[in-house]
């Protein structure tokens, strides 16, 4: 990329960045106004031999970018400004352009795969049980007799166990996704998240057969060590396959802006 | 020369693109091209006003875009991709009834004012 064409970029990422749009319609508002300001540049080119001279001409002739940021605004949906919704004042456009900085970028790109780890890693911890049942016979049918057939305080207290012991894996996902797809190596903090995705399902499995008043035996242990094990694998994997797609925004939200 | 500049344009700018693409499908900076010479010099357009136009003709279904390398006309060339616009059928007949309403817009309006007719 040269500096001309850099110039030119930051001149139109300016007049987008703050815009309150999807990531698919803000880059075509780029490539679109980046082509005409290319082809307005050619034509400068031509009549003014000093290079910074026609770089200012071209965008003089794109007009006045708060005015531009203004009508493009007027032109996205209402519907997708809806969607797009942000509370924010005059006094925080800085600021909110500055949060839309992320559009696509690591961790756009690693939300929907936390999310879709996070609840299978969620779903797989707390079929332990489920798995448990079937070394244990009847435990994990009776719990959810109780649980179930009653509506006692005790399944309100499972389920917001379930909801707190749910953010043990969901947060573990985001932590590791996110550090894979930036090429880091797994560190201490993970191997905490693990331990405590771990400790999460160990203490619902023991809740689970202590409900039914059975005595914990190690199975448990070992079958959360296992599948944090593996959703740790799978995580890891997954974080390393968002690193390898491409990201259109990327050199568009690395420009500096406040240079 | 006088020129026609960006608030007397305002309410217009969307038949002139539509007109600007009948003769055939364009990007945004062909699109100018051809408003400028139609003009004769005389529309003074701030050229980054074209793209919100084009993205409400678009939103109307009156004008279709695609990539340039997705059009079969498209040639490789240096630099950015750009969109090429064409006219709908739809945008078609919206030009045509623009039109119309231009012609009675300036046969009583100029007979108002003793201009023409």
């Amino acid at each position: 990329m040269t500096d001309t064409t850099t110039a030119l970029m930051i001149h139109v990422e300016r007049i987008v960045r703050p815009l309150r749009a999807t990531s698919a319609r803000k880059l075509r508002m780029r490539r679109e106004l980046l082509a005409h300001l290319q082809s307005a540049l050619d034509e400068e080119r031509e009549r003014i031999p000093d290079q910074p001279a026609a770089i200012a001409a071209a965008l003089k002739r794109l007009g006045d970018p708060a005015e531009l940021r203004r009508s493009l605004d007027a032109s996205v949906p209402r519907i997708e400004k809806l969607f797009l919704f942000r509370f924010r004042s005059p006094a925080r456009m800085h600021a909110w352009g500055e949060r839309s900085n992320r559009e696509m970028g690591i961790e756009g790109m690693t939300l929907l795969p936390t999310l879709l780890a996070g609840i299978s890693g969620t779903l797989l911890a707390y079929c332990a049980p489920a798995l448990n049942a079937l070394y244990f016979g009847r435990h994990y049918r009776d719990v959810l007799e109780v649980a179930l057939g009653n509506h006692t305080p005790r399944l309100q207290l499972g389920m917001l166990a379930c909801a707190v012991l749910s953010l043990a894996p969901m947060v573990m996902a985001f932590h590791v996704i996110g550090r894979r797809a930036r090429a880091e190596r797994l560190g201490w903090k993970d191997a905490a998240l693990a331990a405590a995705f771990i400790t999460a399902s160990l203490a619902w499995m023991s809740a689970a057969i202590l409900s039914v008043g059975s005595a914990i035996s190690w199975p448990p242990l070992a079958v959360s060590i296992v599948t944090a094990l593996l959703a740790l694998a799978a995580l890891s994997l997954l974080g390393r396959w968002v690193r390898t797609v491409p990201r259109p925004h990327t050199e568009w939200l690395r420009l500096p802006l406040d240079a | 020369m006088q020129q026609i500049t960006g608030d007397n344009l305002r309410g217009h700018l969307e038949t002139l693109i539509l007109s600007a693409l009948k003769r055939g499908e364009a990007h945004g900076f062909e699109i100018l091209k051809r408003l400028e010479s139609a003009g004769s010099g005389a529309l003074a357009l701030k050229e980054g006003s074209l793209y919100p136009a084009l993205y409400r003709l678009e939103a109307a279904g009156l004008v279709k875009a695609a990539w340039e390398n997705d059009t079969p006309s498209s040639h490789a060339r240096k630099g950015p991709r750009r969109r090429i616009y064409r006219l709908t059928p739809k945008g078609g007949k919206r030009l045509a009834q623009a039109k119309q309403d231009w012609d009675l817009f300036v046969r009583v309006i100029g007979g108002i004012l003793g201009a023409a007719t």
